[in-house]
Parts: structure tokens; C-alpha cells; sequence
């Protein structure tokens, strides 16, 4: 049978299963795999997780009691324009007693929010996805969420040390997926832990060996660190792929960077900033970092990835 | 979860009901409400970032309940389609709150291996969602829509633009390396029956 055919014949299947929740004798004269198939796609659509669930009752009950209190028949005529209006009406209403608010309870905010655009438009993009960005680390705790704790300690150990500039990756993919992180001790385990192709460098600095890998994220959203080892530090080569929308590219804040140089790297503009080279060739956002790592070896290094 | 009931009986005429009929909106809620919860489960994997957008895809829901036009399409599409929006939401916005030290990456590195693995396997489902997250964000999508949600590729063609056909190949490859994955991280429960079907 073609791919076709057994697309075909296992979307029957498969809608059969999930209507009748079992998939009877359907694999019956087909092969061990097609059956193992339907076997995981029965286990799919009967799993079910919403016992997990911890508000099913409560929003229930939110639910109604909003339903309750809402009796649309009784609306009076003249509702009915506004509703028309709205949107021409409540968004510079809404606008205008926002900014009274934030101005009043916030004399800082305004300006606050302004810098925070300017910020926005300052910021240097390399390659379609990757930008670099000014951090005020003071900042950061206040962004990340508080039930996020793994993201708070994270953030409470990145305190920048005087006269020093650390650089922290307000990377989009980092920690998604619930802080989700995995480690792996072989480049080839972590290959099969994501759904890109990792590129490895072929020459690195001597003494240099692989180390370790983590893998953040999930799926396309996953970001991939590998990391090596050498005689007094490390060096790491991160890689991210990008796609689609500008907004969900990977953003990386250079906390108080004085110093940013604009590089080649197989014909491919990058950033060279306290110790750190950043580019994006071939669909996928590199970051390579390492506390010794010098321009012109972290040249090297980049130009030799396979 | 039972998978004799696909859409509700009566369905039209109950979500008439429902936006003046709490216990109209009522029955709809406890009959989409694991549906919803487990397309967006396959999506996000974390229990309370579920139970967020769940919440929200209710409330949307019951907010733009009077717009629901039964002629456009079923009522499950309909829900589907803000549950979709909500995770896309979500996972845009959740990119601005990620946050890493490079020195402490380095220091994990000084320190080793980390002896601690993350995710569990010991539950069958918990395997699934880890295999399930290794999968692009489309495949992801389409099984969570699928086996999730339960609707039919041409209600997820409708939804994601794609052609009827060309998510019956989608799904038909993500399962395909679902259960490769689930060979690789188990091969004594899975690798025993491997064979080809060429």
C-alpha cells in the first residue's frame, strides 16, 4: 500500500475509533505497525486529563452565577445602538481614564511606559528573529510572574556584579513548557529530544570536549544548549529555531553592554558583545558564549558549524 | 473518557437556550469541558496553565455565546476555535517571561550532569505528553485538535486552513513518530512488536 492508502484508510480508522472509542477490528489484515498505529491513536483520544483538573467545579459555578446575573431579553432599545457604538465609544474612554489613572497613581508610569517604547525601537536585530535588547535586571523580577517559580530563582541569581556586564537571555523559548528542561549526556540523545537538526561545531578551542546538553522547551518552541568543556571554563553553543512572526523570535537583553560589534559569519551578519556571539543563518537563532571565549577564536567556532 | 457522544443531542436548540438557561449553558460546560481541557492539556502540558485557559476559553465562550451562528458550523469548531486562539495567546505571551542567567548555565555545566530527570515516565500518559512535546508545534496542534478536541480533519481543516487531506498526512506522520519516540524512550513496552507495513 502507498503512504496514500494507509493515510486514507487510517483517517476511517481513526475517526471510527474516535466515535465509537474502540478500534474493533479495524487493523484486522494489516501490519503489526499499522496496528501499534491505531493502538497509540486509541490511547490518544481516550486519554483523558481533565481529572487533573483543580477548577472544573469552581468555574462551573463562576460560570452560571455570571449567566445568572445576565438577562439578555431584558435589555432596553437603546442598548442595542450602543452595543453598535461601542468600540468607537469605549476604546477612547477606556484609553483616556487609563492614562488619568496611571498618571495619577503612577507620576513615573507615563514616562516609564514611553522609555519602555523607545526601548522597543531601540532594539538591534540580528538576521528576522533575533534581536538584542537593553535589560535593566532590576526589571526582570518584575515581569516574570510569581507563580513562576522557577523562573524568579533564576532571575535572583543573575544580580550583575559591579563594573561587570552579564548578559541574560530574555529568550523566548527558555523555561517554556512549565520550566520544562531536560539533560542529556550524548549529542545524539538530545537529537532525538527535539524536532530540528543540531549543528555541532568541527573545530574548538584545544582542550575543549562535549559535555552535556539541555534541552528548554517543547517541540518548535525548544531551544537546545550544548555545552563543552575546557581546562579552566566552558563554552556553550545555543541554538533556537526560528520562523513565522518577528514577535516570537528569540530576544536577548544585554544588561548595561557598552560594547556591540557588528561581524561576518559565513556571510551572515552577527553581534559580537561581552563575550558572546549572536547570529541567525538557515532558519536558526546561534548564540555562543563562553566567560573566556575570545572574538576571534568564537569566530572560528562559529564558522566550523556543521 | 467516553467517545460514543461527539456532539450533544439537541444541540442547536440548547445553545439557544443557554444564553438565558444557565442549566442549558450548564450541560454544554460539563459536556465540552474535558474535551477542552485535553486539547489545550496537549498543548501546554502544565495541569494549571491548563486549567487558566480552559477558564478563559469558558468564559470567552459564555461572553460570545449570542454570537455563535449554528449555520456557520457546529458548536464544537466554534469552541474550538477561541480555545485555539486562547493557547496561541498563551504561548505568544508566555515568551516575554523567559528568563536565563548565562553564568548559571555555566555553573550547571562546571557542576556536572544534572542527576535529577525532570520529567517522569512512570505513567503512561505522562509519557505520551512527553513524546507529544517533542513533536513541531503543527503536529502538536493537529493531535491535540484531533485526539483532544475529537474533531474531524475537515472541522481542523476549517480551523487551521489546511487542507482536509493534507492533515489526514499530518496526523497520520505525527503518530508515526509518536510512537517512534515512544519506542526510543521505551523500548521493552514499545520496541517488542516493531515491524514495517510497507
Amino acid at each position: 500500500m502507498s503512504e496514500h492508502e494507509w493515510v486514507e484508510r487510517f483517517t476511517i480508522d481513526v475517526d471510527r475509533l474516535v466515535k465509537a472509542g474502540t478500534v474493533a477490528d479495524s487493523a484486522e489484515g494489516t501490519s503489526a505497525e499499522y496496528s501499534e498505529l491505531l493502538r497509540l491513536a486509541q490511547a490518544l483520544s481516550s486519554t483523558d486529563f481533565s481529572d487533573q483538573s483543580q477548577i472544573q467545579p469552581v468555574l462551573r459555578r463562576r460560570l452560571l452565577d455570571m449567566r445568572q446575573g445576565w438577562h439578555p431579553q431584558e435589555r432596553i432599545p437603546m442598548l442595542a445602538s450602543f452595543r453598535k457604538l461601542r468600540l468607537a465609544l469605549v476604546l477612547p474612554t477606556v484609553m483616556l481614564v487609563s492614562l488619568l489613572i496611571a498618571g495619577l497613581t503612577w507620576p513615573g508610569g507615563l514616562t516609564a511606559a514611553a522609555q519602555d517604547v523607545i526601548d522597543f525601537v531601540q532594539r538591534l536585530w540580528v538576521g528576522e528573529h533575533t534581536s538584542i535588547e537593553p535589560i535593566d535586571l532590576e526589571q526582570i523580577e518584575w515581569n516574570v510572574e510569581p507563580s513562576k517559580a522557577a523562573c524568579s530563582t533564576q532571575v535572583q541569581n543573575c544580580t550583575p556584579e559591579p563594573g561587570k556586564c552579564k548578559i541574560v537571555r530574555l529568550d523566548d523559548r527558555l523555561l517554556s513548557g512549565n520550566g520544562v528542561s531536560r539533560h542529556f549526556d550524548s549529542i545524539a540523545e538530545a537529537q532525538a529530544a527535539i524536532s530540528f537538526t543540531l549543528r555541532q561545531p568541527a573545530a574548538l578551542p584545544e582542550g575543549y570536549t562535549f559535555s552535556q546538553a539541555n534541552v528548554w522547551g517543547l517541540g518548535d518552541l525548544a531551544t537546545t544548549d550544548l555545552l563543552y568543556s575546557g581546562p579552566d571554563s566552558h563554552i556553550m553553543l545555543s541554538q533556537s529555531p526560528v520562523s513565522g512572526q518577528r514577535d516570537q523570535g528569540v530576544a536577548i537583553g544585554l544588561p548595561g553592554v557598552t560594547a556591540i560589534a557588528t561581524v561576518q559569519v559565513n556571510g551572515h551578519t552577527a553581534t559580537w558583545a561581552e563575550h558572546t556571539l549572536i547570529w541567525e543563518a538557515d532558519g536558526i537563532s546561534y548564540l555562543l558564549t563562553g566567560s573566556n571565549l575570545g572574538q576571534e577564536d568564537a569566530l572560528h567556532i562559529a564558522e566550523s558549524i556543521e | 473518557m467516553n467517545g460514543s457522544v461527539i456532539a450533544l443531542p439537541n444541540e442547536q436548540a440548547l445553545v439557544l437556550r443557554a444564553t438565558d438557561e444557565p442549566e442549558a449553558f450548564a450541560i454544554i460546560y460539563d459536556h465540552y469541558f474535558p474535551r477542552v481541557y485535553n486539547f489545550v492539556r496537549y498543548r501546554v502540558r502544565d495541569p494549571v496553565t491548563t486549567d487558566d485557559i480552559t477558564a478563559q476559553v469558558f468564559e470567552r465562550a459564555l461572553a460570545g455565546l449570542e454570537r455563535y451562528r449554528p449555520k456557520r458550523g457546529p458548536l464544537a469548531a466554534w469552541l474550538f476555535g477561541i480555545a485555539r486562539h486562547a493557547v496561541n495567546d498563551h504561548l505568544r505571551a508566555q515568551k516575554r517571561h523567559r528568563w536565563l542567567s548565562l553564568d548559571l548555565l555555566r555553573n550547571k555545566a562546571s557542576a556536572g550532569p544534572q542527576p535529577e530527570q525532570i520529567v517522569v515516565r512512570s505513567e503512561m500518559r505522562e509519557e505520551l505528553l512527553d513524546a507529544i512535546a517533542r513533536l513541531s508545534d503543527r503536529e502538536r496542534e493537529l493531535i491535540a485538535l484531533k485526539f483532544g478536541a475529537r474533531l474531524t480533519n475537515r472541522q481542523i481543516a476549517e480551523l487551521t486552513g489546511l487542507s482536509a487531506g493534507n492533515v489526514g498526512v499530518i496526523l497520520f506522520r505525527a503518530v508515526r513518530r509518536l510512537r517512534t519516540r515512544l519506542i526510543e524512550a521505551c523500548p521493552r513496552d514499545y520496541g517488542e512488536r516493531e515491524q514495517g507495513h510497507e
